[in-house]
């Protein structure tokens, strides 16, 4: 995604081209600014530009399975149960700076990932299915779900108007973001227990 | 283009490696059959900095990219477009940088004669800070601009490019 004004930047390149790329030097002397900090620039708009590239395709993998539900038959019969279930799944990312639908730098990376793919990101994903089960005397099973999973590692480019921390332009390297594929397959397990009845 | 190989390159630097044509606003590079050679060994992802000339190659795309940092500023270079082997950003990798971002003078800015270990192998291309990518066949036409991430060039220029353009 260009999140930004093209113009602007190139504006200020052509200024930049006869004196480098580094602010002056007085500017040039401040520490190092953390992940958050620069991400945080391009969240709150402070930037020329801001945009996603990724590393490289997609990882897919079958997510966690996670208990979703289950049924208990305590009867000295056998029981034919329909257990239901639902289960919602969302993203995560290796910063400390939210990134999710709805926000600036989510926006951005979804940009990214549906220039880079030709196909939309997915925040989040909810199933809802029902397991016809029968269950012997005094038994118990659990339901798990896990549904596909992709992962996107990349690089957030920025460009500044004015120096931060010396410099016009900055990269925050190695942002994963994980979250669901879109319409993803889900797989399910059973597993029986003892009831306690 | 599919091509099945391990990575086992280790860091090297090849500043005498790459010829630069001109320089400044228009600078044309050529890299040499030796570095074909090397490349062909394993998946490399590599940087070329049209200023300096220097040429360095990595294992992983996020080593070329980062030089070992999480963040990284950008004094002396910054990326100006990255080509690729395969499809979706796959195989090897050649990341161009510029010394500053394309001025959008409705020139092409950096010409990049490849190699021949690169010539008619460019699938994905991903254009950096304000660059737009031009592909050019050797039939003299040209493909583009890709002005985003392209995971695809097209089956026009797939496989073909033998100049990489930058504006």
């Amino acid at each position: 995604m260009k999140s930004r004004n093209r113009l602007a930047v190139g504006l200020s390149a052509a200024a930049l081209a006869m004196t480098g790329l580094a602010a002056p030097a007085s500017a040039t002397t401040e520490a190092e600014p953390t992940v958050r900090q620069l991400l945080e620039q391009c969240e709150n708009g402070n930037t020329d530009l801001c945009e996603f590239h990724p590393s490289g395709a997609p990882e897919t993998r079958r997510g966690s399975y996670e208990l979703v539900g289950g049924a208990t038959n305590c009867s000295e019969g056998t029981s034919t149960r329909i257990i239901s279930w639902q289960s919602t799944r969302g993203t995560t990312t290796n910063v400390s700076v939210t990134i999710s639908a709805g926000v600036t730098l989510g926006e951005v990376f979804e940009a990214g990932f549906e220039t880079s793919y030709e196909r939309q990101w997915s925040w989040s994903t909810t199933k809802s299915d029902e397991i016809r089960h029968e269950l012997g005397p005094n038994q118990a099973v659990n339901i798990y779900a896990a549904p596909m999973r992709q992962q996107v590692t990349g690089t957030y480019e920025l460009h500044f108007g004015d120096p931060y921390y010396g410099h016009y332009y900055w990269y925050v390297h190695d942002v994963t973001v994980d979250g669901p594929q879109e319409n993803p397959a889900w797989q399910t397990r059973v597993e029986s227990k003892t009831a306690n009845c | 283009m599919a091509r099945a190989k391990t990575g086992t390159g280790r860091l090297r630097t090849r500043t005498a490696a790459v010829a630069l044509a001109s320089c400044a606003m228009a600078a044309g590079l050529t890299a040499t059959t030796a570095q074909a050679a090397q490349a062909a060994e394993a998946n490399e992802h590599c940087v070329l900095d049209v200023s300096t000339r220097n040429h360095t190659c990595h294992e992983t795309l996020a080593e070329a990219r980062q030089q070992g940092r999480r963040i990284a500023d950008t004094t002396g270079e910054l990326i100006g477009a990255t080509v690729f082997e395969d499809a979706e950003y796959g195989g090897s990798s050649l990341t161009i940088t510029v010394p500053e971002p394309c001025p959008k003078n409705d020139k092409v800015d950096f010409w990049l004669d490849l190699d021949d270990y690169w010539q008619n192998r460019i699938s994905s291309v991903q254009a950096w800070s304000t660059c737009w990518v031009w592909l050019y066949p050797d039939s003299g036409d040209r493909a583009g601009p890709y002005k985003e991430n392209h995971p695809d060039v097209g089956s026009y220029i797939n496989d073909r490019t033998v100049t990489v353009g930058l504006s």
